[in-house]
């Protein structure tokens, strides 16, 4: 096992280590700090963004490039958390209650350095859980037939469209409607094509980069116009000569880190929950433990801390399921395996075994890419106060102009293009109608596997439902998912008797 | 139109009625065993349709709400699209970037023509650097150098 765990790494820095999946790693990871520091633009975007370059890189550098924006992106939003007070990424808002405080009373340098050191030490105890665990799940995940599948992904949908959505009503009717769209194209079974109203390009199936780049390309833009872009606060000053350390905070900050890795992994590795959540919950656990609750939220550094090496963290350990079950936890890991998908290869429990190189390579490319991200983050700072500076108008044009070459690049086909407009206004319309959008995306990548084990299901049970509650397995995803939808819905008719009430 | 559960529930339950109706009327169904292509999408669209009910009903319990439509910025961004579209393949990628750039810039209030065009020559450098210096993409930079 041990020997396993080293021929392995060697054989995946041997991989990361080629300079093409260096340099891609390099610019993955900047281009997420830069994405991650500017309010609005997230990682979704950006990787939706990025899609059809894939298209002329191998596999491995794809998801090095892919996987470097998705984690880039949560070091770049403390920074203007921290600066401005404004999260960059959602999983750094957490990050402002206490990141912001600091900087108000000059402390931005002390913690701008300790977010970077947490952010490292989490990520790296989420890439260590990712590598010694992985392999277990997936020959675990061997076992799993299609009921278990059928029932796993059921329970992923729901923790999707329930959790971290407004509505849970709401989100699983947009699931739904994301798994419908999954569907278009000739069915593998019978070769029948399916709602494809006769245009021939539909046969295919509807393009993810279509649909990735409408739903977040272009409709985001249009949202933010009406908003009239993010605005850009004055950044608080910070001197690089004010950023380490006393020997108190380091004490302070260690088991923080250490819980916050901790929570972050776990909630990262599950559906539903991701970065977000995993902040949320490290800070309230800090704010728990602590002897001194009140200090939180006026500049605490555990409070900074905690949460930083939770998402972080969350950010590696994401990656487990959709590694290692081909099943992922958020929309964000659901673009990454569309991008496996488009290089003709679907995750699974083989992939591992099959494909170590590639495994191995993206896992040891997170050790380069945050390795490049501790030394790179407080350096370039002063850059990404002025990337802060610039006026949304001028960034909603090159959002465009990538989704246009990116739309070309792929077919050429005007299809392509009407795709991206009639997505691009549906995702606007979901907005404009308080619908959360990411479900969409999850539903779209997942739909064609829950439709698939559930008639393998039938087939194996001869069309009896018991199918699913008759393994323990399959029972326990099942339960899981009436709970978290029980979960959901409780939820809005709380907020719906407080709305009543107030 | 009173609010936003009221149109978005509506909306949901027409497309579920639709996509049940249209899978049962043209996809055959095929038994519980051997499953057809159509029964799956038919329960999808039931429970869409479901839903789409009770977010109405929801609606009809909330209070009247504006639903505010950015027309403007809609209208160009996808026009934006179209004309990149257009000139791509009538006069290559530089000219293709500069009108996609001129139209996306409409949507937007108070940007002056210079700086629109500043702006449209550093995209199109940036796209050089990028997709034909970076990833050698066979996309002509003017249409007539084919």
């Amino acid at each position: 096992m041990l020997h396993d765990l080293s021929t392995n790494v060697a054989l995946g820095f041997s991989m990361a280590f080629s300079v093409d999946n260096l340099l891609y790693c390099l610019g993955g990871v900047m281009l997420g700090m830069v994405v991650g520091v500017i309010p609005g633009i997230g990682a979704i975007t950006a990787i939706s963004l990025l899609l059809p370059i894939t298209f002329y890189l191998d596999p491995l550098t794809s998801l090095v490039l892919l996987a470097g924006i998705f984690y880039g992106a949560t070091y770049g939003g403390s920074v203007s958390a921290i600066l401005l007070g404004l999260p960059g990424t959602p999983a750094s808002i957490v990050t402002c209650l206490d990141g912001a405080p600091l900087a108000q009373k000059g402390r931005a340098g002390l913690a701008l350095f300790m977010t970077t050191v947490a952010s490292f030490s989490g990520a790296s105890i989420g890439i260590v859980i990712m590598m010694v665990s992985s392999p277990l799940i997936a020959e675990f995940a061997l076992e799993l037939g299609a009921p278990e599948y059928f029932s796993l992904i059921v329970m992923g949908l729901i923790a999707g469209s329930v959790i971290s959505t407004g509505s849970a009503v709401k989100g699983i009717a947009v699931v739904i409607l994301g798994v419908w769209l999954g569907l278009i194209g000739i069915d593998i079974y019978t070769g029948i094509p399916r709602f494809n109203f006769g245009i021939l390009e539909l046969s295919d199936g509807v393009s993810l980069v279509a649909l990735a780049m409408g739903l977040f390309g272009v409709a985001d833009v249009i949202g933010n116009i009406r908003n009239g872009g993010v605005d850009t606060a004055p950044a608080s000053a910070f001197r690089f000569r004010a950023m380490f350390p006393s020997w108190g905070e380091v004490r302070r900050s260690c088991l923080p880190m250490l819980r916050g890795a901790g929570i972050g992994s776990f909630f990262g590795a599950l559906p539903g929950t991701g970065g977000t959540i995993s902040a949320f919950m490290a800070y309230a656990v800090e704010k728990k433990v602590s002897k001194t609750p009140e200090r939180f939220g006026t500049g605490a550094i555990e409070g900074v801390v905690a949460p930083e090496s939770a998402n972080n963290a969350s950010d590696q350990t994401a990656f487990i399921p959709t590694m290692t079950l081909g099943i992922p936890g958020s929309p964000t890991m659901a673009l990454m395996l569309g991008a496996l998908m488009i290089q003709g290869i679907s995750p699974g429990p083989l992939l591992i075994s099959e494909k170590p190189d590639l495994f191995w390579g993206l896992v040891m490319s997170f050790w380069i890419g945050n390795l490049l991200l501790l030394i790179c983050n407080m350096p370039l700072i002063p850059l990404w106060i002025r990337i802060l500076k610039i006026p949304y108008q001028y960034l909603y044009p090159a959002i465009l102009m990538f989704v246009c070459i990116g739309v070309f690049s792929v077919n050429n086909s005007s299809f392509d293009v009407i795709s991206v407009m009639i997505f691009a206004a549906l995702g606007y319309f979901l907005k404009v109608l308080d619908f959360p959008v990411a479900p969409l995306l999850l539903g779209f990548v997942l739909g064609p596997l829950l439709e698939e084990n559930f008639r393998r299901s039938m087939i194996l049970s001869q069309g009896s439902f018991d199918i699913f509650v008759s393994q323990p397995l399959s029972l326990l995803f099942i339960v899981g998912a009436l709970a978290l939808l029980c979960w959901g819905l409780y939820g809005a008719f709380r907020t719906n008797l407080r709305a009543r009430r107030a | 139109m009173r609010n936003k559960s009221i149109v978005g529930g509506g909306l949901f339950f027409l497309l579920g009625l639709g996509i049940a109706l249209y899978s049962r009327l043209t996809l055959p169904t095929g038994d519980i065993v051997n499953i057809g292509p159509g029964l799956f999408p038919s329960a999808l669209g039931v429970i869409m349709a479901m839903l789409g009910i009770s977010i109405f009903v929801r609606g009809m319990k909330e209070g009247r709400e504006r639903i505010t439509v950015s027309v403007r910025p809609a209208f160009f961004l996808l026009a934006s699209i179209l004309v990149f579209g257009a000139v791509l393949r009538a006069a290559g990628m530089v000219p293709a970037i500069v009108a996609m750039t001129v139209v996306a810039s409409l949507a937007h209030r108070g940007m002056g023509p210079k700086k629109v065009l500043a702006l449209a020559a550093a995209l199109v450098f940036v796209a050089y650097v990028i997709f034909v210096a970076g990833l050698d993409m066979s996309i002509p930079l003017f249409a007539w150098e084919w």
